[in-house]
């Protein structure tokens, strides 16, 4: 499908709808009004997936799942290289997920707005929600 | 590159001013394949069933206008505007 620009939801928007949390269903609500195209980056969607559900299947089913383009992942390399210090795995969804949001005009929707935000240097453009809801997850 | 997958072939009958419509978006969107452009439109027919199925199950009463609109402000970056107290 056309990459088109709308919702980008990370890890902790998946995992806050999936516990029903308020703010995360009322942001889904504006999604469904408004009829905003959702976009889930490949590695989001790895990182979210832990089997089937009745709920974690209807999720599914609301988004288009990002296949990311070469572009979005030398982006993502690029602003990895202006974060000072050591940094883990999940650092480098977050930089897929604000590379792929800045190069569609795209609102990020996360449950940290802080891991995202400290892009916001590379990615002055990228407006970042947060849902409310941390990203660990119970297995 | 992406793999196709699998099809299945069905036949729908639509009256002219639908088919002449069809093509014509398929024209426009799909190199005029009709097949993707009805693919499409069940796609977001499928997406929109999947969202009202999520917000049935999470229990929540839906939100209200004034509530949407505050948070359509704070997606769009705009001041939330809130409503004045009575003196």
């Amino acid at each position: 499908m056309t990459r088109t620009t709308g919702f980008v939801f990370d890890t902790g928007m998946l995992i806050a709808l999936e516990r029903r949390k308020q703010r995360a269903t009322h942001f889904f609500t504006i999604a469904r009004r408004d009829r905003v195209p959702i976009w889930v980056p490949s590695p989001v969607f790895a990182e979210w997936w832990r089997g089937r559900s009745s709920v974690r299947e209807s999720i599914r089913r609301s988004f288009e799942i990002d296949s990311l383009s070469e572009e979005v992942l030398r982006l993502a390399g690029e602003a990895l290289a202006n974060i000072k210090g050591k940094f883990d795995g999940c650092i480098v969804v977050d930089a897929l997920v604000m590379a792929s949001a800045a190069l569609q005009g795209d609102t990020v929707f996360t449950g940290d707005a802080d891991d995202l935000t400290r892009f916001h240097p590379f990615f002055p453009n990228v407006r970042v929600l947060g849902c409310g809801e941390s990203p660990v997850r119970d297995q | 590159m992406k793999r196709a997958g699998k099809t299945q072939t069905i036949t729908i009958s639509v009256d002219r001013s639908a088919e002449e419509f069809a093509r014509a978006e398929a024209d426009r969107l799909y190199n005029g394949n009709v097949s993707k452009f009805f693919a499409a439109l069940l796609r977001e027919a499928e997406r929109l069933a999947a969202m009202d199925r999520v917000l049935a199950m999470s229990g929540h009463p839906p939100p209200t206008e004034a509530e949407l609109d505050a948070l359509r402000a704070e997606i769009a970056g705009k001041p939330i505007k809130r409503k004045k107290r009575a003196a």
